[in-house]
């Protein structure tokens, strides 16, 4: 487990403060999944972002399901006025930097911490994972490479970059899955012996990424702000700045509500996952559908239109001891569905069918009011649902669906 | 397709009643019409499946693939690994790879291609509940 260091300006005790960005309709999920994973407090959310409180360690970290990105957090605050003059502008985004250098370096040595407390556990486990899982062949390749990497921490910054595209043309000679979970590992060990390379402040050298929107997007580009920022950043702490390669990544984001600087904790968005060889829907909303049918251990769960499989990959993932069933009328999807299942690792988990698909409405009147319904917040209402119903109706929810599946299916059925 | 979803498949042809269980006829001019692949044992799983299948019918189709399942079973049984292992192989181990499922009263076919059933509808019934 991570500690932030006792500094002034971490203000949360035991915990390090992050945030994440989610899709707009994503955040209730978001909320809930950090609090019931994480154990996360003050959990509070706007518009695009939640932001929490947490002990967890990388790897508990990494397994966020409905989030985009992950960053730790340096300052929120309110939002910049824009319609002042430039110069006035400029003055505040400096402030914004100069005023509370130690919650930076907070910050910086948060992330150091748990990237490295994260190589060491990779270290133990793989070496072990590596003899049990992969074949013989891959292993030698995989060792070699963590040999190459372990020499490499201990020449200078110049060598990275070499060995990156070493790594590179390695991995694209191996299978197609077994490269893309390892192209995050390898993203994971780059980003460690960045973080570990910077024995000196100093020798920090870093990007911006400025995001803006509302008002002051009309007013400036982001590049003209982040240009701003960046040389604010030189001058006050003496890094420097990298465009194409930068250890450290600084991401603002300032819109009307409010303004937030973060360091992102990885460099592959959250939302991508290793296990999904093609995607289809999005992964996180693929999650927030699976999680709104309350799936438990043991029971039924069919996709009627699954199309790639998207949404029984991620259920099959976060449940599995459930018997999914996935159908599609295109003979192509299917195949593709049985791709993405080779891939994941999961067929015998996953039945799939050819069929094509009617929906029947019934109307029910109900004599009496029931108990309150909580609307959710899933922008796409796709059918889908247990084969053993419970009776349980979420009456909202199942007009948005019977709404897109009229829409839907007079397209799609032929 | 596994017998665990032949278990759940019935006729669904307009004006058929009846239409279950769907008869397993195996093609014979292919080679490999019925797979046994690996999968893991998990007890408790196998045990909340087998309370939602129809045990007559899987006992029937089990004996038409050579399996000879206990013909009932009381709560004892379920405590047995043995019992428990066979249920597991018949259900989620065999594999129908080509062949096809016959309605027994409209003699309609959905046949099963690489492992793949076509069948031709599926209906969702969508309840829609109004308040008063």
């Amino acid at each position: 487990m991570s500690e932030a260091r006792g500094e002034p300006g971490s203000g949360t005790g035991a915990g390090a403060r992050f945030f994440c960005t989610a899709g707009r309709g994503l955040e209730r999920f978001l909320m809930r999944e950090v609090r019931a994973r994480l154990a996360a407090t003050e959990v509070e959310y706007i518009s695009g972002k939640v932001f929490f409180t947490t002990c967890s360690d990388l790897n508990m970290l990494k397994k966020l399901k409905s989030a985009e990105r992950l960053f730790l957090l340096i300052k929120k605050q309110f939002p910049l006025i824009s319609s002042v003059s430039k110069g006035k502008l400029f003055n505040e985004m400096q402030r914004l930097i100069n005023e509370d250098p130690g919650s930076w370096l907070n910050a910086i040595s948060i992330w150091k911490n748990l990237l490295e407390l994260d190589a060491k556990k990779e270290k133990l486990s793989q070496r072990d994972d590596n003899q049990v899982k992969r074949k013989v062949g891959e292993n030698e390749i995989i060792i070699a490479k963590k040999l190459k990497i372990e020499q490499m921490q201990k020449i200078e910054e110049n060598r990275d970059c070499q060995l990156e595209k070493q790594i590179e043309e390695e991995t694209l000679e191996q299978r197609d899955v077994t490269t893309k979970s390892e192209n995050f590992q390898e993203e994971f060990q780059n980003d460690i012996e960045k973080a570990i390379d910077t024995h000196n402040q100093k020798d920090l050298t870093f990007r911006v990424s400025c995001r803006c929107s509302g008002t002051i997007r009309k007013a400036f580009t982001a590049q003209e702000l982040g240009k701003v920022i960046g040389i604010a950043i030189m001058k006050h702490f003496g890094w420097k700045a990298d465009l194409r390669n930068p250890k450290l990544e600084i991401f603002i984001h300032l819109n009307d509500v409010y303004s937030v600087v973060g360091i992102p904790v990885f460099r592959v968005p959250l939302a991508s996952r290793a296990y999904i060889k093609t995607a289809g829907l999005r992964s996180t909303i693929a999650w927030a559908m699976a999680s709104l049918a309350d799936i438990k251990a043991g029971a039924f769960v069919l996709d009627p239109m699954c199309g790639l499989g998207t949404i029984l990959l991620e259920a099959a993932k976060e449940w599995p001891d459930v018997y999914y069933v996935g159908a599609d009328v295109s003979d192509s999807q299917l195949l593709g569905t049985w791709d993405n299942l080779k891939a994941a690792g999961l067929e015998d988990k996953i039945e799939l069918l050819k069929v094509s698909v009617i929906a029947r409405c019934v109307l029910w009147p109900m004599l009496y009011t029931a108990r309150f319904m909580k609307l959710p917040g899933c922008p796409f209402g796709k059918s889908e649902g247990n084969v053993e119903s419970d009776g349980n109706c979420h009456c909202l929810q199942k007009v948005l669906i019977l709404l897109f599946l009229t829409f839907h299916l007079g397209k799609s059925l032929s | 397709m596994r017998l665990l979803t032949h278990n759940f498949l019935k006729c669904n042809e307009e004006n058929c009643t009846g239409g279950y269980p769907l008869q397993i006829k195996l093609d014979d001019t292919s080679s490999e019409n019925v797979k046994i692949l690996e999968q893991d044992f998990n007890k408790e799983f196998v045990k909340n499946v087998l309370s939602k299948v129809d045990y007559d019918v899987l006992y029937n189709t089990a004996k038409q693939f050579g399996i000879s399942l206990l013909f009932s079973y009381t709560s004892q049984h379920l405590e047995d690994e043995g019992f428990l292992n066979s249920i597991h192989h018949a259900l989620f181990k065999i594999h129908i790879m080509e062949g096809s499922l016959i309605c027994p009263q409209c003699h309609v076919s959905f046949p099963i291609k690489d492992g793949t059933l076509i069948y031709i509808y599926i209906y969702i019934y969508i309840y829609i509940y109004i308040y008063f």
